[in-house]
């Protein structure tokens, strides 16, 4: 992305808001998430509190997926 | 809540840097033993000494192996002792750069099978030793 924001002149996070538009409309946090959401969600899955959750596809998208299946 | 993972062993793949290496200090501070894994013992190295610094106390060991291949495998499987908890996170989604359709039909099959190594396969492999190990 920085690359992109370099090659066409403009600020990454310019850049970001643009793929945002253009790739990702239906975000609902309008973001990037950041490594420690996604990590997050990855240790609590390592947890004991997630003791009942097996098997499961846990998503970590900022909404951008609009079902819930 | 608070999650205790004090006695847990972790194996992190692909964790120098990115969702990786948050990963890793996320679980060295929740109290598990961790392995850091990267291809370069210097960026492996350097990963691990500010995981030491930020979480004093912590237990951060790392490997340098590359995981997209049989034997880059079973050596980290060799160094490593065995695991809890294992992460499959190694990856990525850059095989060359390219500008343009005509460059993306470039791309050799090589290419495009090294990512299969590195993105299916590295999991594969790990998790095949992990399941034996655990039944």
């Amino acid at each position: 992305m920085a690359k992109q924001a370099e090659a066409s002149g403009i600020t990454q996070e310019e850049a970001e808001q643009g793929f945002l538009k253009a790739m990702r409309p239906t975000t609902l946090i309008q973001r990037f998430a950041t490594t420690d959401e996604v990590a997050s969600m990855i240790i609590y899955a390592c947890s004991e509190q997630a003791s009942a959750t097996t098997g499961a596809a846990l998503r970590v998208d900022g909404g951008v997926v609009r079902f819930v299946a | 809540m608070n999650i205790d993972l004090k006695g847990r062993k972790a194996i992190v793949t692909g964790s120098t840097a990115g969702i990786g290496r948050a990963t890793a200090e996320g679980l060295a501070q929740a109290g598990a033993s961790v392995v850091i894994s990267g291809r370069g013992n210097a960026r492996v190295d350097e990963a691990v000494r500010q995981i030491r610094q930020a979480f004093p106390g912590s237990e951060v060991a790392g490997v340098a192996a590359d995981l997209a291949t049989v034997e880059g495998v079973e050596s980290f499987i060799a160094r490593t002792p065995d695991a809890d908890i294992l992460v499959n996170n190694v990856g990525t989604a850059h095989i060359r750069d390219y500008t343009g359709i005509e460059d993306i039909a470039k791309i050799p099959d090589e290419d495009w099978l090294g990512l299969f190594q590195l993105n299916v396969m590295s999991g594969v492999r790990m998790t095949r030793h992990s399941i034996c190990r655990a039944w």
